[in-house]
């Protein structure tokens, strides 16, 4: 009996929902605590200090947003669409492909978001192209040459893991 | 390596972000640190330049009571604020302008300063300005970069440090008084 391995299993699913809320956390508590600073900064200013807590609240400020662009752009987005592409692959409608798996060096990058591994998948009918997500290429690897894998839409959804029957 | 890369590849995000925080936060900070009229002298200087954080700290040491804020911008600044310029309590303008501004100007009460060998400038028969630059001497040259020529100290018409709130307009005058030759 055959039963498939999938590539995000439901703790990579929740740990990629943690990954999120916490970038998202951190975010929050970054802008809030400039906008704190800065308040603070602006309550304590006197026209003696004036211009060195106006540098400083800019200073906070500009640090602070460079910091939260990076993580909403980079980190959370990133964390984003690979759920996003985690959740594709367990709703989309599977194929399975049998063959010899070479999980190649190339990879692609969809424009401002998740990296992909190109994989070719080697049997009677010819070469097919598949991409992984290189996160979880490894595990791909790692689960031998000869495999069945379920696609969804040109991704590798997981492979299959031989149950003996009783 | 990875952040580097991708921070260089929105390098104009962080670039328009620091354009923008810094354009902000000048009226932001500004508009949180302001103080009301009556807590605030300000002094207006038709002068080439102000140092005005040095002559402010300096105004602090001894401010009165009552007064949380003192500001002092060059003439400047009325592109940011008009009516800052309008309700000044002081102003310090050279001697060619003295007309053009004359609405502005109220007449001095000489016996809130100690007005010892002092040039004033007559509106009406009433001393109206005080001499503070004579073209090579004069007072608080450290903080105003004065021009060739005469400059007066006039106070504000609109003031309302000058008898209505309080004497700090008078304070002020008489501090400036004080810094002779800096």
């Amino acid at each position: 009996m055959n039963k498939m391995t999938p590539l995000y299993s439901p703790e990579d699913c929740s740990r990629l929902d943690r990954k999120i809320q916490a970038t998202r956390a951190v975010c929050c508590c970054l802008a809030a605590a400039a906008l704190i600073a800065c308040v603070t900064l602006c309550v304590l200013t006197s026209s003696a200090n004036a211009g060195r807590n106006e540098l400083a609240c800019v200073a906070i400020w500009v640090l602070a947003g460079w910091v939260v662009l990076y993580l909403r752009r980079f980190t959370l987005k990133e964390a984003r669409d690979e759920r996003q592409h985690a959740e594709m692959l367990h709703s989309g409608d599977k194929e399975t492909v049998r063959g010899r798996v070479t999980v190649t060096k190339e990879r692609m990058r969809i424009v401002n978001s998740i990296r992909f591994t190109l994989v070719s998948v080697e049997n009677e009918q010819g070469t097919r192209r598949l991409r992984v997500c290189s996160s979880r290429e490894k595990k791909l690897r790692a689960a031998g040459e000869t495999l069945t894998l379920y696609v969804v839409n040109g991704y590798v959804a997981g492979y299959d893991c031989k149950v003996k029957s009783e | 390596m990875k952040i580097i890369k991708n921070i260089l590849s929105q390098l104009h995000v962080y670039a328009v972000w620091l354009i923008l925080s810094v354009v902000l936060w000048g009226f932001v900070f500004n508009f949180l640190t302001d103080a009301p009229a009556e807590k605030k002298l300000v002094l207006f200087a038709e002068v080439s330049g102000v140092r005005d954080k040095a002559f402010c700290a300096e105004m602090e040491k001894s401010k009165p009571a009552g007064i949380r804020m003192i500001q002092a911008h060059s003439f400047d600044y009325v592109m940011f604020d008009e009516q800052s310029l309008i309700n000044a309590d002081v102003y310090i303008v050279p001697r060619e302008s003295v007309e053009a501004y004359r609405d502005s100007f109220r007449a001095l009460d000489l016996s809130k300063l100690k007005a010892e060998k002092l040039s004033f400038y007559e509106n009406d028969g009433l001393p109206c300005g005080i001499r503070v630059w004579d073209g090579e001497t004069g007072f608080a040259s450290g903080y105003f970069t004065y021009g060739e020529g005469e400059y007066y100290l006039f106070l504000g018409a609109n003031s309302l440090h000058a008898g209505q709130v309080d004497d700090a307009a008078y304070w002020m005058i008489g501090e400036i008084l004080q810094m002779k030759n800096e």
